[in-house]
C-alpha cells in the first residue's frame, strides 16, 4: 500500500477507530437511547409533539446539554488517540514509523473527531426518525444544531489536544485540561474572597468577568433560548386559554461559532506543540522545558490562595482578629504554607521524587516572597482600592442599597443626590477603623446597648461610562448617639437616607424607568388585605408623593422602635425598563407603612373605600389588640379562671403559613445580588383579588409589631 | 551508510551523547557495544527518528533521518522493548506495518511463518517474551529494509531461534544489502555477525574498526621470560598483564608481529601470540578509561 500522501495515514485511522470503540461505542448507545425511547412512545401514542418543540429540545442541547458533555467526553477521546504520547515504547514506535509528525498530528486528530462526532450523529440520526415519526421533521433548527454542536465539538477537542501536548502524562491530562477550563472562575472566587475578606467594603460577589476563559460556563450563560407563547382556546371550552410555543430562537448563538474559531488556534497551538515535542517527555507530567516553572509556581500559587485561605479559616477564624495587622500576619503564615506545599507537591511530581529539597531555596523563597507581597498589597490597600470614591463625572448610574431599599441614581438628573452620596461614602471610608471594629464585634450584645445600636447593610454600585464597576458593600454599625453627632457616618446616612429627594427616588413617581405593575394595601386590625387596581396604583402612588413632598411620610427608623405607625401597610412592586443594566434585575418593590399625617394618602384609600377610620390604630395600639386577642383565644369569659387542657385548645395558625407566595419572593429579587437580607415579612396576610373580601377566620393569627416592623421600610 | 557525526543529547542538562560519532558502511553488519547507560540505545532512537539530536548530525544515505518519512520507509527497526497494540494479533499488527511500509512483502511474510510457527490469529499479548521478539523480527524482516536497526535483538530468544534470526538477517545482508546496526552486550555473539564493531562509553564511541582491524590492533601474547625477570617490563606498554607460574598472559595495543619484536629483547623463552576475542577487545580497551571490567561481564 503506496502512501499518496504524509499527512494522512488510512490504516492508522482505523487502528485507532477500531482500538477505541468501546469508548464512541458506549457513547453513541447512550445518546440513541432518549431518542430510541421518544420513538417508542410515539408510536404508542404516548408522544405528540410540535416542531417547534423539537426545536427548543435542539437548542436546549445546544445550550446546555453539549457543552457539558463534550466536556468530559472530548477528553476522553484525547486520552485515547494520544495515549501513545505518555509512554516510551509506543511514543518509540509510533515515531519510529515512516510518517511526519504532521502526518501522526493530523491522523490522529481526525480520528478523535470521528469519534467525538459518531456519537452525536447516531443521536442526530434517531432524533430524525423520531421526529419523522412524529411528523414534526423540520431540518432547519437539525441543520444549526448539527452546525453548532460541531463546533462545540471542535473546540472541546482542540482545546484537550492543546492540553495532551503539554503533559507526558495520561494521568495528568484530564487534571490540566479541567483546570485549564475552569481555571479563570476559580482564581476569581480565590481572589475575590481573600480581597473581600481583607479590603474594607469590598463586596465578595462573583462577577464572571473572566468567565469567557471558561466557555461551557460561559455558552450556558450566555447563549440563550428565547421562546414566545401565545394564548389559544383550549378545544371546547371557548372561556379557556393556554399557552402555546409561538416561536424558539437562539440568542448569541455566533459564541459557538467564535469558539470554534478559538479551536482552530488551539489546533495550531497544539501543532505547534508538538513539533517540538521531545519523545523523551514521554511521563513527565510536564512535557514542555518552559512549562515546568510555569507548573511549579502556578500550583504553589493556586495552593497558597485556596489552601492558604482555608487553613486561615480551620486554624484562625475562631480568633476575634480585627486589627488588620493581626489578620494579615497568620494569613500570611497560612498562605505561605500551603503555598511552600504547592512549591514543594509540584516539584516531586515534575521530578517524580519525593526528594526535591536540595538547592530548592531559591523557588521557595520566590514562593514565600509572593505570598507576603500579595498578602501586604491586598492586606494595607497599597493600591488604595478602599479609599476609592468614583467621581461623579465618571459615573453612568448608580444603584445604591441602604435602609432595605434599592435606589437608583442618575447623574444628569441626581447630581446634588449622587454628591451627597458620594460624601455619605467618603464618610464611611473615613471612619474605616471604627467600622470595622464594630463589624468585627459582630453582635450589638458586644458593641453596645441593642436599643441604641443596630447593624444595618449599606451596599453602592458606581456603574462607570468605561464599563467598570466600582462595588462597594458595607455592614454599617449605626447608634443613636453618633445619630446625632455631625461627622459622623452615622449621621451623614441618616441625613441622606430621610431626604426628601430620597424619599421620592424611593417612591419612583413619575419616572418612566420604572413601571407600577401592581400593589396591594395590608389592613392588620381587619387582618384583611386588596390588591390595587391599575388606576388606583397611580392614584395612591401620587397621594404618597404629596405626602412626601409635604414632610409627612415620616423618617426611616433604623432601630425598629417607632410604633406609631398605623398598622397598615402597602405593598408596590415595579418593572425595570429603559436601562439596559437595570433591565437585568427585572423587578423592584416597595412597602410603605402608613402614619398618622400621612392625610393625603388616608383620604385616598378612603375615598377608595379601602380604608375606615377604625382602620387607623398604631402599632403600640394593635399590639395591645393582638395580645387581647391571645387572652382571649386561651381563656374566653365563660372559662375565665379556668386552667384549660392544651388538647382542648383550637390550633392557632402561623401568620408564615399565611404569607402568600409572592411576598415570600420579595427579599431576593430586592436584594443586591448575592447579598443575604433580611428577610421582609408580607405585607398582607392573604392574596386577596378584591375589595371587601374580609378574613373571616376568627382562629387566623395576626402578624406580631415585631414582625410588621421587621419590614423596616420607609415610613415605618 | 549509517553515519552519527559529533551528535550531542541531553536529558534534562546530562550529556547522554557526548559528541558521538560512527559510520555503519552500506551493506556491513556493525555492532555496537558498551557499558550500560553508554549511550547505545540512545543513539539508536536517533538513527530510528525517534529522538532528535540537539547538536551534530544523524544520517542515512546522506539524508538527515529527523522527519524524512521518506527514508524512514528504508528503515526498519526492534526495540529492546517491542511495542504492540493491545490487544492485537500478529495478523493485526502485520496489517498495521504493511499500512506504513509501501515494501512491506507479503510473499515473505507468508514464508516466515512456517519459519516461526506462530499462529498469526493469536494475541501478542498472550504469547511468550521470546515468542514476542520472533513476531517483532517476522514483521520487521517482511518491511524489507535497507537499514535494519537492532536493540539488543536477541534478548529472550533460544539459542535455536537466535541462530534463525541471524541466519535470516544475514541472508538480507548477502542478498539485499542490507546494513544492519546492532547494539548487544552479547560480545560473543555479535563477533560471529558483526564485521565491524564500535565501542561506546559515557556518549561517545571510543573506537570504531572492522573486527579485523581490531583484532590486528591488540594482540595477545603467552610469555615465558628467562631467570632473572620475574615482572613484565614496564617499556612493553603493556594493557593488562597476569601472572601463571612463570606464565606471562600480555595484551599490547599493537601487532603481533610489533609485540613479539619488543619482546624479543627480553629473550623469552618461550612466546606464542593468541587471536583475542571480541569480549577480551572491549574489556582491555575499556579497561584504558577507568572501566570496572567486573561489572560489565554478563
Amino acid at each position: 500500500m503506496k502512501l499518496k500522501t504524509s499527512f494522512f495515514n488510512p490504516t492508522l485511522y482505523r487502528k485507532n477507530l477500531t482500538r477505541f470503540w468501546p469508548l464512541w461505542g458506549l457513547t453513541s448507545f447512550f445518546g440513541a437511547l432518549i431518542p430510541i425511547s421518544g420513538i417508542m412512545m410515539c408510536l404508542n401514542g404516548d408522544l405528540k409533539t410540535t416542531a417547534l418543540e423539537f426545536k427548543e429540545v435542539y437548542y436546549n442541547a445546544i445550550v446546555y446539554f453539549a457543552p457539558v458533555v463534550l466536556l468530559c467526553y472530548c477528553i476522553l477521546c484525547a486520552m485515547a488517540v494520544w495515549s501513545y504520547l505518555y509512554n516510551a515504547r509506543s511514543v518509540g514506535m509510533m515515531h519510529t514509523l515512516p510518517i511526519s509528525r504532521e502526518g501522526l498530528f493530523v491522523t490522529n486528530f481526525l480520528s478523535g473527531l470521528t469519534m467525538v462526532a459518531i456519537p452525536w450523529a447516531v443521536t442526530a440520526l434517531f432524533c430524525v426518525i423520531l421526529s419523522i415519526v412524529a411528523k414534526s421533521f423540520s431540518a432547519g433548527p437539525l441543520f444549526v444544531t448539527i452546525l453548532c454542536v460541531a463546533g462545540e465539538g471542535l473546540f472541546y477537542f482542540s482545546s484537550a489536544t492543546a492540553a495532551a501536548f503539554i503533559t507526558g502524562n495520561v494521568f495528568a491530562l484530564p487534571l490540566l485540561y479541567f483546570l485549564f477550563h475552569f481555571l479563570a472562575p476559580l482564581l476569581e472566587a480565590l481572589i475575590g474572597t481573600l480581597s473581600s475578606n481583607l479590603i474594607f467594603g469590598l463586596s465578595h460577589i462573583y462577577t464572571g468577568v473572566a468567565d469567557w476563559l471558561s466557555p461551557t460556563v460561559y455558552i450556558i450563560k450566555n447563549v440563550k433560548i428565547n421562546r414566545t407563547y401565545t394564548q389559544i382556546p383550549v378545544p371546547g371550552q371557548p372561556n379557556i386559554t393556554e399557552s402555546v410555543l409561538a416561536s424558539v430562537t437562539l440568542e448569541k448563538g455566533w459564541l459557538i461559532a467564535v469558539y470554534a474559531l478559538v479551536g482552530l488556534a488551539l489546533l495550531g497551538v497544539a501543532y505547534m506543540l508538538y513539533r517540538y515535542r521531545k519523545s523523551e517527555c514521554a511521563g513527565e507530567v510536564i512535557a514542555m522545558g518552559w512549562g515546568r516553572p510555569v507548573f511549579r509556581y502556578g500550583i504553589a500559587a493556586l495552593l497558597a490562595l485556596g489552601g492558604g485561605q482555608l487553613l486561615y479559616i480551620i486554624i484562625f477564624n475562631s480568633f476575634d482578629l480585627d486589627q488588620d495587622p493581626y489578620r494579615i500576619l497568620p494569613l500570611i503564615f497560612c498562605m505561605l504554607i500551603a503555598g511552600l506545599i504547592g512549591y514543594y507537591g509540584a516539584s516531586m511530581l515534575l521530578a517524580k521524587t519525593l526528594r526535591v529539597f536540595k538547592g530548592s531555596q531559591r523557588g521557595a523563597a520566590i514562593v514565600a516572597a509572593g505570598c507576603v507581597i500579595a498578602c501586604c498589597v491586598v492586606g494595607f490597600d497599597m493600591l488604595g482600592v478602599a479609599k476609592r470614591v468614583p467621581s461623579a463625572d465618571s459615573v453612568k448610574y448608580v444603584r445604591l442599597y441602604a435602609a432595605n431599599n434599592t435606589y437608583y441614581l442618575f447623574p444628569d438628573e441626581d447630581a446634588d443626590v449622587l454628591e451627597e452620596l458620594r460624601d455619605v461614602h467618603k464618610a464611611i471610608i473615613a471612619e474605616k477603623n471604627y467600622a470595622q471594629k464594630m463589624m468585627n464585634a459582630r453582635t450589638i450584645e458586644d458593641s453596645g446597648d441593642f436599643e441604641k445600636s443596630t447593624y444595618v447593610t449599606f451596599r453602592v454600585t458606581y456603574l462607570l461610562k468605561n464599563g467598570l464597576n466600582v462595588d462597594r458593600n458595607y455592614f454599617l454599625y449605626l447608634t443613636k448617639d453618633r445619630m446625632e453627632e455631625p461627622g459622623t457616618y452615622d449621621n451623614a446616612l441618616d441625613r441622606f437616607i430621610n431626604s426628601t429627594e430620597m424619599k421620592l427616588r424611593r417612591l419612583r413617581f413619575d419616572d418612566p424607568r420604572f413601571i407600577i405593575e401592581n400593589g396591594n394595601i395590608n389592613i392588620q386590625k381587619r387582618d384583611d388585605g386588596f390588591e390595587f387596581s391599575s388606576r388606583e396604583l397611580s392614584e395612591v402612588l401620587a397621594a404618597i408623593a404629596d405626602d412626601a413632598k409635604a414632610g409627612t411620610w415620616g423618617q426611616y427608623d433604623w432601630f425598629d422602635e417607632d410604633n406609631t405607625t398605623y398598622a397598615v401597610s402597602m405593598f408596590f412592586w415595579y418593572s425595570i425598563n429603559d436601562v439596559e443594566e437595570l433591565a437585568s434585575r427585572g423587578m423592584d418593590n416597595i412597602t410603605v407603612y402608613l402614619r398618622p399625617g400621612m392625610t393625603n394618602t388616608i383620604n385616598c384609600l378612603k375615598k377608595m373605600g379601602y380604608l375606615e377610620d377604625g382602620d387607623l390604630v398604631t402599632q403600640a395600639e394593635m399590639q395591645k389588640i393582638w395580645e387581647e386577642r391571645d387572652r382571649m383565644m386561651k381563656y374566653p369569659p365563660d372559662m375565665a379562671g379556668v386552667e384549660l387542657d392544651a388538647a382542648t385548645l383550637e390550633p392557632i395558625d402561623s401568620p408564615s403559613e399565611t404569607i402568600p407566595p409572592e411576598a415570600e419572593s420579595v427579599t431576593p429579587e430586592t436584594a443586591p445580588e448575592g447579598e443575604t437580607v433580611t428577610p421582609q415579612p408580607a405585607p398582607v396576610t392573604e392574596p386577596v383579588t378584591n375589595p371587601g373580601a374580609a378574613n373571616n377566620n376568627p382562629n387566623s393569627a395576626p402578624q406580631t409589631p415585631a414582625e410588621s416592623s421587621a419590614a423596616s421600610s420607609m415610613g415605618s | 551508510m549509517i553515519q552519527a557525526e559529533n551528535v550531542v543529547k541531553l536529558f534534562d542538562g546530562f550529556r547522554a551523547l557526548d559528541g558521538a560519532s560512527l559510520t555503519v558502511p552500506t551493506g556491513s553488519v556493525y555492532g555496537l557495544v558498551g557499558p550500560n547507560g553508554a549511550g547505545k540505545s540512545t543513539i539508536i532512537r536517533h538513527f530510528t527518528g525517534i529522538y532528535r539530536q540537539d547538536a551534530g548530525a544523524v544520517q542515512m544515505n546522506g539524508e538527515n533521518v529527523w522527519e524524512n518519512p521518506a527514508l524512514k520507509e528504508k528503515i526498519a527497526a526492534i526495540p529492546d522493548d517491542w511495542f504492540y497494540f493491545n490487544p492485537s494479533t500478529v495478523r493485526d499488527m502485520m496489517k498495521f506495518y504493511r499500512g506504513f511500509y509501501p515494501r512491506f512483502s507479503m510473499e515473505r511474510y507468508e514464508k516466515l511463518k512456517e519459519v516461526f510457527q506462530i499462529d498469526e490469529k493469536r494475541v501478542i499479548r498472550r504469547l511468550s517474551k521470546g515468542m514476542q521478539k520472533q513476531v517483532a523480527f517476522w514483521l520487521t524482516l517482511c518491511c524489507m529494509p535497507d537499514f535494519l536497526i537492532l536493540d539488543e535483538p536477541v534478548d529472550g530468544l533460544d539459542p535455536v531461534m537466535r541462530r534463525q534470526v541471524w541466519s535470516l538477517v544475514m541472508g538480507d545482508v548477502s542478498q539485499n544489502g542490507t546494513t544492519v546496526l546492532v547494539s548487544s552486550h552479547n560480545l560473543r555473539e555479535l563477533e560471529d555477525v558483526c564485521d565491524h564493531v564500535g565501542i561506546m562509553d559515557h556518549g561517545k564511541v571510543l573506537l570504531e574498526r572492522s573486527l579485523e582491524q581490531l583484532q590486528d590492533n591488540m594482540v595477545k601474547l603467552q610469555v615465558v621470560f628467562p631467570e632473572g625477570v620475574t615482572e613484565v617490563p614496564a617499556d612493553l606498554g603493556a594493557l593488562h598483564a597476569s601472572k601463571t607460574g612463570r606464565v606471562h598472559t600480555i595484551i599490547m595495543r599493537m601487532s603481533a608481529a610489533e609485540a613479539e619484536e619488543r619482546i624479543a629483547v627480553y629473550q623469552p623463552i618461550v612466546m606464542e601470540a593468541l587471536p583475542l576475542t571480541l569480549e577480551e577487545i572491549f574489556i582491555y580497551e575499556l579497561g584504558g578509561v577507568d572501566y570496572e571490567v567486573k561489572d560489565i561481564l554478563l
